[in-house]
């Protein structure tokens, strides 16, 4: 942090200097990669810690709610649950960058994606189901139905996903289904799930869902607060990053913005879901990621954010050397089109986010062989963007594959 | 990049003329055909990463494009249990031995052999009863049909775990190297519907997933020319070829896929998986897997009927056919090529053949009339008792498997961070593969065997390399 604030006077300095219009110095000795990977470790530190921050406030809603049970709070909790999204969205593209989340095996892996985001989940693993768009649906055991499950925090953790193969029981799509319930309601209605507070009232179970939401909450934060610690200067993980050799820390750093650009959201995120609206009683709608809550739209747009801060170097107060410095430095015809990529990203992809309708009902309107609408068209955008990272991640001798 | 290949040449003349001594000749096309690290032509990927099974093959549309990320995605997502709202996604089980298709066969890559004391990963048992069903498939046990399903959703009893022990066999080469092999002894444990006493039994772990287009848009003929049932020619190799039933034509057809080329198309062979690995009904398999007297198993909510759509399958069946066969890495080594010139010398090509062509792709014009080097004839072999499962699979017999394709072979350590082969996993490596190969393979293996150890490594560099 002291390096990068000896830094700006000289930034400063140079821009003054500089009859450019854009961020970036006309000296090929100003932006080092160096400079990139700190900036970087800056980013994803503040970024967690933004997460995390909401997270806590989703956290003391959801105590508010579960102590003082009323229609009030529980709109209040999920309030904060859509809240705190924002930021974890973002946060999406420090995966696949060799980094704590998802790197196992390593003495500083974390390894908690699976634990905070996986999805699908298998609703009826954790909570009631109940008729809906479904005319098979019922009534199930579940673990809240289950009165010999004890819950607590080392249990969900246990029944989550990984190598014992469970279903998934934690994460933020759990916490999403304890609030809103599964969406029945057709996509046209633009309404999300419509669980009733009473749940946690006067409903069967309602003191053990009332002890999930609470326990699974609280695994969601201490999580992000693993993040945080690890990505702190002096963390463990951030110590092992600065370690690395530049090139490679760089090359891990813009993998992560390669990946969701080019494959998670674009790909798995997007494509997959237009291209499932032919499901089963055609209500494949669902294939979104936050379908409790219909609040994917929201999903895609910090995704691509969270690619764009990578990109630029910049998140919050955090606004240093980026990856698209040192691609202009090296060649500036790449950079500016990787910035018209970037650019047409932003567009569309709050085109989508900011969309009156939401991503249920706009995949229900479109098919993966037309780039004619508002989602098909951000998947194009993001693959050309994913092609321009790669592509001046080449300029800078650094192979994407 | 021709300057350095023929210095290699200079030097590998050299020193064949002044070691072997035999009266082997070897020419400049021995060591190095031009183009033969493209094993499918231009369609090849350069990956070397973890990722290297996970490419498509170049030249897709955007659409196809489209198709190949929406098959990724059914192939990676877990399946989860019905009923749920991604219904798109739902219908897993009720019994089951992975909840997705990438739980077995991890990014693209291989299963791993079975660990006693867990639940399977890439791995699953195949059972069955002496004789064959009206249409030539293995004869299922009752309570259990022809596979065992050792997970199961909520509320429902999986069939039975399967458990392992290994029996260490003790060899020697020629020249006084010794080696060691890991045979491995099954068992059941925790039957739940039945014992499974004195069944036939066929373990086996998933395979690599990459190429499997080019194999469905050979032709026939281009498997059949190797077929030499009887050996006629005498070369104490036959060539069998499976006919099987083919679900989607009503008839039986030739076998391309599976350790035993049990399945005829790549769509019945995914089809297959799901139903079979994963409990989801498809239009070619729209039968819950939930046999007398399973009856949670067969009272247990659906995932719609069937669980996977027509177009999902497809979608599926695109990603798997157009998933790109890495570039060989290496091929300029010396060590490589005298590999791969004794690797002919020693006949293992005789069975682990190239240049097959494929002819027209009902999946994806960009497979059509591709030169390829699997590395596979796709027939089926004698492969000797100490490899045999014993269990009859259409027209394999149980000592009798179908040559396994080498192509990507050197990178499975790369993406899956193993080295087990084989069909059910038991070699530890390259070389312990090549020990097991016994029946038509025997003389082969004896002949690697009596090379040297600087040969037999580069036999195995050469595989690497592939």
């Amino acid at each position: 942090m002291k390096k990068f604030l000896v830094l700006l006077p000289i930034s400063f300095f140079v821009f003054a200097c500089s009859n450019d219009d854009d961020n970036n110095s006309p000296n090929n000795d100003e932006i080092t990669a160096a400079a990139v990977v700190v900036n970087y470790a800056n980013l994803v530190y503040e970024s967690y810690s933004d997460s995390y921050d909401a997270a806590v406030l989703m956290q003391t809603a959801i105590t508010t709610f579960t102590e003082t049970p009323t229609e009030d709070n529980f709109t209040a909790a999920k309030d904060a649950w859509l809240s705190a999204r924002e930021y974890y969205g973002q946060t999406e593209a420090y995966r696949e960058a060799n980094g704590p989340i998802d790197t196992e095996g390593e003495s500083w892996s974390i390894g908690n994606e699976g634990q905070m985001n996986a999805w699908p989940i298998d609703e009826s693993y954790i909570d009631y189901v109940l008729t809906g768009t479904e005319s098979y649906a019922g009534d199930y055991n579940s673990i809240i139905g289950d009165e010999t499950y004890t819950i607590t925090e080392e249990a969900l953790a246990g029944s989550n996903e990984g190598v014992d193969d469970k279903s998934i029981s934690t994460g933020w799509h759990a916490i999403e289904f304890l609030l809103w319930g599964q969406d029945n309601t057709a996509p046209a209605e633009d309404l999300p799930g419509q669980r009733s507070y009473t749940d946690y009232t006067t409903a069967e179970n309602a003191d053990r869902r009332a002890q999930y939401l609470t326990i699974v909450t609280n695994l969601l934060v201490n999580d992000l607060n693993d993040l945080v610690s690890t990505w702190n200067e002096g963390g463990t993980y951030r110590t092992v990053f600065e370690a690395l050799d530049t090139d490679t820390a760089l090359q891990q750093a813009i993998n992560g913005a390669f990946f969701i650009a080019g494959d998670e959201l674009s790909s798995e995120r997007m494509i997959a879901p237009v291209d499932s609206t032919d499901g089963i009683n055609a209500s494949g709608q669902e294939d979104e990621h936050s379908c409790f809550s219909d609040n994917t739209q929201r999903d895609v747009y910090a995704n691509a954010q969270g690619v764009l801060n990578v990109i630029y170097g910049s998140y919050g107060s955090i606004n240093g050397a980026s990856f698209i410095d040192l691609v202009k430095q090296t060649d500036p015809a790449q950079a500016a089109t990787l910035e018209a990529a970037a650019s047409l990203v932003a567009t569309r992809a709050a085109l989508i986010g900011d969309n009156a309708q939401p991503f249920d009902y706009l995949i229900t309107q479109e098919t993966s062989d037309s780039t004619d609408g508002p989602v098909m068209q951000c998947v194009v955008a993001l693959f050309d963007l994913a092609n321009e990272i790669s592509a001046s991640a080449s300029v800078l001798g650094i192979n994407l594959n | 990049m021709k300057k350095h290949i023929a210095s290699i040449l200079l030097i590998t003349l050299c020193l064949f003329s002044c070691t072997s001594g035999d009266d082997n000749y070897i020419t400049f096309e021995d060591l190095y055909e031009e183009g033969e690290e493209f094993l499918t032509g231009e369609l090849g990927v350069n990956s070397t990463s973890a990722n290297a099974f996970g490419f498509e093959v170049d030249g897709l549309t955007f659409t196809e494009i489209g198709a190949f990320s929406t098959g990724n995605s059914l192939f990676n997502q877990n399946w989860v249990s019905a009923p749920a709202s991604t219904t798109a996604r739902d219908g897993l089980g009720p019994t089951f031995n992975a909840r997705s298709c990438a739980g077995c066969h991890f990014k693209d890559g291989r299963g791993s052999p079975l660990v006693n004391g867990e639940d399977s990963s890439g791995f699953l048992m195949r059972i069955s009863l002496p004789g064959q069903d009206l249409f030539g498939n293995a004869n299922p046990v009752a309570g259990y049909n022809t596979q065992i399903q050792d997970r199961a959703n909520n509320g429902v009893d999986y069939e039975a775990k399967i458990n392992v022990t290994y029996e260490i066999l003790n060899g020697a080469y020629p020249d006084g190297h010794t080696y060691e092999l890991q045979k491995p002894i099954y068992s059941f444990s925790d039957e739940k519907f039945g014992s499974l006493e004195g069944i036939l039994t066929s373990p086996r772990v998933a395979q690599q997933t990459i190429g499997l287009g080019f194999v469905n848009a050979l032709p026939d003929d281009q498997i059949l020319q190797f077929v030499d049932e009887f050996d006629a020619d005498g070369d104490g190799i036959s060539g069998k070829a499976n006919y099987v039933w083919n679900v989607e034509e009503n008839t039986t057809t030739l076998g391309k896929y599976g350790w035993k080329a049990n399945a005829p198309s790549l769509k019945q062979q995914i089809a297959g998986a799901f139903h079979g690995d994963m409990g989801l009904t498809s239009s070619l398999f729209s039968e819950q897997e939930c046999p007398s007297p399973q009856q949670d198993c067969a009272d247990a909510v659906n995932g719609g009927e069937p669980e996977i759509t027509d177009s999902q399958l497809e979608k599926v069946v695109f990603y798997q056919a157009t998933l790109a066969v890495p570039n060989r890495r290496n091929f300029e080594d010396l060590s490589v090529l005298k590999g791969k010139a004794n690797f002919t010398e020693i006949n293992c090509i005789g069975c682990h053949r190239i240049n097959q062509t494929t002819g027209i792709s009902e999946i994806a014009a960009v497979l059509n009339n591709i030169t390829i080097k699997p590395y596979s004839d796709f027939l089926l072999h004698d492969m000797g008792a100490d490899l045999a499962d014993n269990r009859p699979d259409f027209l394999a017999s149980g000592k009798e498997w179908r040559t396994q394709p080498l192509w990507g072979i050197g990178l499975i350590s790369t993406v899956n961070n193993h080295t087990f082969f084989l069909h059910d996993g038991r070699a530890r490596t390259i070389e312990e593969a090549i020990l097991w190969h016994g029946g038509e393979a025997e003389n082969s293996k004896n002949a690697f065997k009596e090379l040297s150890q600087e040969e037999r490594q580069q036999i195995i560099d050469f595989v690497n390399s592939l």
